[in-house]
């Protein structure tokens, strides 16, 4: 039986509270925030309580100790506050007269296992909620474990005071213990309302400039976790600096000039640099919050304490000795606005949450507790302090802590931060001091953020070396043709068509070809639709030793010609039927019409070319990706690059004779690419399907099962809808490959459970280093730092994968950084291109001497066991629908068409989670362009991913204060026309609400449509606060989370007007004003419904 | 996060291998083994104008004198 306490010795009393309001105050900063945490948690405990677990040692009278905590709520009067914001105009904190002392007493002394029941009582108080609304929100639990142990567990709100309250809290109740409750034996204690007025007083203006000079210009917050966490207790992982390390950290600072503080600020500025891959970062320093104007703050209980950022921007080439002195002094500036709550530095910024860690180094002195306590009482023995926190991860440093009394580093971290993760976070810390102390002339980038042993991990994660047995494509396909002659080489809608028949019409193909001029390094242009004609003319091309241009006859004609121009093809390989779309094409690329007469007598005269012996170094075709510059880039890519490509998929998941490979993908997407060579090297068969077949799942299913399709290629979006659509098994289908973008894990557990018997593969790599670079499978368990995703896993053969930070340096596993490429996939660079090609393809700096590395853009984290995820991009390139696109392209053409003085093109996610390019444009004086007119001129030279789905017209591009243009700051786009019309309120509630909106935010009423999103006009969490209070006053009732939810006017009153009618207000009646500095926060009807509020049976 | 060799306010290098192969390379990182700079240190858009005058064929120079 487990041990309890037995509930008739725990006395707990509560008297009906008496006596009215004493006096309403207004919120200070960080009071504001809490309430608004504590009013989105609607009713659930909203986990901001703080506890106090203070032992007392010697005879301690429980009834003369309740007594102290009595008279403790009267010295404080702020501690029996209590916070409203419904039908108020602001929130108010309002203190009652008087109020009953929650308190118990447990006599645990007879308990069979007190030490059980004490842990119990606490982990009870601690996890009891609050209700803003009633106080008091704190409350004292006294345990008596043996006569001579009490133990007095206070437990709070946090809005009603902070860490540093604790000493002097224990002090005042310990004196009042001893003066047995009498208050007037204590010194006038400091005033919490001082200090609020003494916030009221401050330059509001000049601490905005202050802040926004500080952050000016930061791109982005500095984040660990991608959405808000709930508060909770933290885990905590713990390392200490040992007693050399304390002096070396200390000795740095004297002799660079700054305090430990900046050294720690810069230290954890690094490491967090390190972790997210930011040269900019921010994160949060709690400071005490008490002014030294305000002396006597030092001895006040109450929330004091401010959050406040810390931004460091690292510049690579400066000495670490200069960052520690430049952020010293970049703080200076701030120093008197100390004050000013977060919400608003946030404003100030132009950002939203601007950090989710905090360091903390000014701790509050709870061993001051212990000291200088008056001896007739208790003595105060262990004290320890429980706090949940909403921060990812909070390094605390504590100076002399450690078991040396040494630097003890303690990081709390919440789930979003594994205990993995953590530790990294603490080793980092401690790698980069010693190098700091080491060298503080080093420059930043000259930080090594790894390990040995993590660079030996790495390596090995990249030791792919594989020899090659072909390095040309043609070498594989030859093999293939002469192994398997009577085998099935394509099966499409004209037929079966064996190896030695496909080949024999590509061989003379090829022979016609090369009095085009096809020969090595020339470059033909495919235009055909997917079928065997589109086979043979790939094959024809690779036979002749030239280089095929696939082009994708879906893309406006004016792309096309480009597209053959700038790649310089000799040739075009087509049909009649294909005239018009090529008309563009210039005149000196021969038209190789295969359906002419002319064409065809001429075939049927030549012999059949033997296989051109290309050097592994040649081209084997070119293919064009969105380019930010406005026009496609052509990627030219060798014969060893895609002969490994084709090797390692064969290694890995052989193909046989018996295989049968779907050929789905537009041939302007590189995975057509091995849809026709791994198959053809492999002697397995190509299964065409139909022009427009791939987006049709019912073709697919058909398809599949008819010709018992073995082998192929989703992208993830379309796999979806695949899976999705099936009424049955496929059992021929034994393979699915998915690359193009993410793949989720809830699309594999889809696919698992759709397809059991069928492996699913996720593979990755851009069109620079032919088609894929890693794989991993899509089976298995979710995992830590998953992103949600199947990873992208680890290299194929003889290519070797780089995670590295803003300076070029390697990032520690678990670390985001961005992708680079290494080995023989990479292209030889961007046809015609040598500026572009040299920005891209760059100097390997890991060490293999003359090599190059291909910078993907792609922002990824490496797990433990060396696999990658996938995190997004480091630009703005986006795929939709699985083709990759620069909205700079678009933007680009977008900006020279007739009438656009300039334009923007920005991403966005639609509510069904597709992304879409949204048009942002500023006419040209006197013009007026209709938006479809120029989304259709958009349409003749851009495929159809890269045209905005919506264009909206402004008068100018917001800038921001570097001149460029603010995207974040573009209005959201309206896609659907009939949204955010702009509709002026229609209802009472409507017009209640947007006067309310407007007010909040400083907009006229005309600014506020009924249909505005209340955040997209500025609105935030305390705003959304004020706006829950001004509805109720109305009669319009909903909560905080409503307006997340709902963001309009429209949406917001039409849910009001259903819901539960709240307490309607009365007709106000005059009452006594608290008559000082405060006297305007409540009107006289507001006052009185406090009262009654406060007061129902008055 | 602005990659470092996108940084339109950074100042740059070209560095050239054994293929004649051109990079930019931002001029505070350390020059990889196997490279040697030619050109700046100079504003990126000098370094890529140096690029397109100077690096007229992409093929590297062992395809180039094998195909000669």
């Amino acid at each position: 039986m487990t041990p309890h306490t037995d509930p008739t010795r725990t006395a707990r009393e509560q008297t009906p509270p008496s006596g009215g309001i004493a006096d309403v105050l207004p919120l200070g900063p960080l009071q504001e925030g809490l309430l608004f945490h504590h009013a989105l948690a609607e009713g659930t405990t909203d986990s901001y309580g703080i506890q106090l677990r203070l032992e007392l040692l010697g005879a301690t009278d429980p009834e003369r100790l309740r007594r102290a905590a009595t008279a403790l709520l009267r010295r404080h009067p702020n501690l029996r506050a209590g916070f409203l914001y419904e039908e108020l105009d602001q929130p108010v904190q309002f203190v009652p007269a008087d109020t009953d002392l929650d308190w118990a007493h447990s006599d645990l002394t007879a308990d069979l296992d007190p030490a059980a029941a004490e842990e119990r009582v606490v982990e009870g108080e601690f996890g009891r909620g609050f209700d803003l609304g009633a106080p008091p929100l704190i409350r004292f639990h006294a345990l008596t474990t043996d006569p001579d142990r009490t133990v007095l567990v206070i437990t709070a709100h946090h809005v009603l005071l902070d860490g540093w309250s604790l000493p002097i809290l224990t002090r005042d109740l310990l004196r009042l213990y001893v003066a047995d409750g009498n208050t007037e034996a204590l010194p006038r204690a400091p005033r919490y309302r001082d200090h609020l007025a003494w916030l009221e007083g401050r330059d509001q203006e000049a601490a905005r400039k202050a802040w926004a000079a500080a952050l000016d210009g930061l791109a982005e917050p500095t984040l660990l976790a991608p959405t808000r966490t709930p508060a909770s207790e933290p885990e905590r992982v713990e390392t200490s600096l040992g007693a050399a390390g304390s002096d070396r950290l200390r000795t740095l600072a004297a002799d660079t000039g700054v305090t430990t503080n900046t050294v720690l600020q810069v230290l954890w500025a690094l490491t967090l640099s390190v972790h997210t891959g930011r040269d900019d970062v921010v994160f949060g320093q709690p400071v005490s919050g008490r002014p030294p104007e305000l002396p006597d703050a030092r001895d006040a209980v109450g929330l004091f304490t401010n959050t406040l950022p810390v931004r460091v921007t690292l510049d690579p080439a400066e000495p670490l000795a200069d960052l520690l002195t430049r952020v010293r002094l970049e703080q200076a500036d701030t120093l008197d606005h100390q004050w000013t709550g977060l919400a608003d530095i946030q404003r100030a910024a132009g950002h939203g949450t601007l950090f989710d860690t905090l360091l903390v180094v000014e701790n509050y002195p709870l061993d001051e507790v212990a000291d200088g306590t008056d001896h007739r009482g208790p003595r105060p023995g262990r004290v320890q302090v429980r706090d949940a926190t909403h921060y990812p991860a909070v390094l605390t440093v504590l100076p002399d802590e450690g078991p040396e009394r040494d630097t003890l580093l303690r990081l709390d971290h919440l789930p979003s931060v594994p205990a993995t993760t953590a530790r990294s976070f603490l080793d980092l810390f401690t790698h980069l001091l010693d190098q700091v102390c080491d060298t503080p002339l080093r420059p930043v980038h000259a930080l090594d953020p790894l390990t040995a042993e993590q660079h030996r991990r790495i390596a090995r994660h990249n030791d792919t070396e594989r020899p090659a047995r072909h390095d040309t494509v043609n070498a594989l396909l030859a093999e293939a043709e002469h192994v398997h002659p009577d085998h099935p080489a394509a099966i499409t809608e004209d037929g079966v068509l064996t190896y030695r028949e496909l080949h024999a019409e590509a061989a003379r193909l090829a022979h016609l070809l090369t009095e085009h001029g096809a020969v090595a390094e020339g470059t033909v242009a495919v235009a055909l639709p997917r079928g065997s004609a589109l086979i043979t003319a790939v094959l024809a091309v690779l036979r002749s030793g030239g280089v095929y241009l696939p082009l994708d006859l879906d893309h406006p004609p004016a792309r096309l010609a480009d597209m053959a121009e700038r790649a310089g093809a000799v040739a075009v390989l087509t049909t009649s039927a294909w005239r018009d779309a090529l008309a563009d094409l210039p005149e000196d690329v021969a038209r190789v019409e295969l359906d002419a007469p002319g064409t065809i007598a001429r075939l049927a005269e030549l012999d059949p070319l033997p296989w051109a012996e290309p050097h592994p170094e040649q081209l084997a075709y070119t293919l064009f990706t969105s380019g930010s510059t406005g026009r496609p880039k052509g990627v030219g890519v060798t014969h060893r690059a895609i002969a490994n490509r084709v090797a390692w998929t064969q290694d890995t998941h052989r193909l046989t004779p018996r295989d049968r490979v779907a050929l789905k993908t537009p041939v302007g997407f590189d995975v057509s690419v091995w849809e026709f060579l791994w198959p053809l090297a492999a002697g397995a068969a190509i299964v065409t399907v139909r022009p427009d077949g791939h987006r049709d799942p019912a073709h697919l299913r058909e398809l599949f099962e008819r010709e018992g399709v073995s082998v192929c290629h989703f992208v993830p979006a379309m796999l979806r809808l695949f899976v999705d659509d099936l009424t049955g098994p496929l059992p021929a289908l034994r393979l699915v490959i998915a690359s193009g973008e993410a793949l989720t894990r809830d699309s594999a557990t889809a696919f698992a459970t759709a397809l059991p018997h069928t492996r699913l593969e996720n593979l990755y790599g851009p069109t620079e280093a032919a088609i894929d670079v890693t794989s991993h499978p899509a089976s298995g368990d979710a995992r830590d730092g998953d992103a949600g995703t199947v990873p992208i896993g680890h290299p194929v053969h003889n290519t070797t994968l780089h995670v590295l930070d803003h300076v070029l340096r390697p990032v520690p596993p678990g670390a985001i950084g961005e992708l680079y490429l290494g080995g023989v996939q990479l292209a030889r660079g961007y046809v015609g291109r040598p500026d572009l090609t040299a920005g891209r393809f760059v100097a390997d700096p890991t060490g293999r001497a003359g090599a190059r590395l291909y910078r993907t853009g792609d922002l990824v984290r490496r797990l433990p066991d060396g696999a990658l995820v996938y995190l997004g991009r480091s630009d703005d390139q986006v795929k939709i629908n699985g083709v990759r696109v620069e909205p700079a392209e678009a933007e680009a053409v977008l900006r020279v068409l007739p009438g656009v003085a300039d334009a923007a093109v920005t991403v966005h996610t639609g509510p069904t989670g597709t992304m879409f390019l949204a048009g942002h444009v500023v006419p040209a004086p006197g013009a007026a362009p209709d938006p479809d007119d120029l989304r259709s001129r958009l349409a003749t030279t851009l495929p159809a991913a890269l045209v905005p789905a919506g264009i909206t017209f402004l008068d100018g591009l917001p800038l921001s204060v570097n001149g460029k243009v603010d995207r974040g700051a573009l209005p959201a786009p309206s896609v659907a026309p009939a949204t955010a019309s702009g509709r002026a309120p229609g209802t009472e509630a409507e017009r209640v609400l947007c006067s309310a909106i407007a007010d909040l935010l400083g907009l006229t009423t005309d600014e506020v449509p009924a249909d505005a999103d209340f955040f997209a006009l500025g609105g935030d969490s305390v705003t959304s606060i004020r706006l829950v209070g001004r509805a109720r006053a109305a009669g319009l009732g909903f909560g905080v989370r409503d307006v997340f939810d709902r963001r309009t006017p429209e949406r917001l009153a039409a849910f009001a007007e259903t819901a539960p009618d709240p307490t309607a207000p009365e007709p106000a009646e005059p009452g006594p004003p608290p008559g000082d500095e405060f006297a305007d926060l409540l009107d006289a009807g507001e006052m009185d419904r406090l009262q009654r509020l406060w007061n129902p049976d008055d | 996060m602005t990659n470092p060799f996108d940084d339109a306010d950074g100042t740059f290098l070209v560095l050239v291998n054994d293929e004649e192969q051109h990079s930019l390379w931002p001029e505070f990182a350390q020059v990889p083994q196997g490279w040697t700079p030619v050109y700046g240190p100079v504003p990126r858009d000098e370094a890529l104008e140096y690029v397109d005058i100077h690096w007229t064929d992409l093929r590297p120079l062992s395809l180039r004198e094998s195909l000669a």
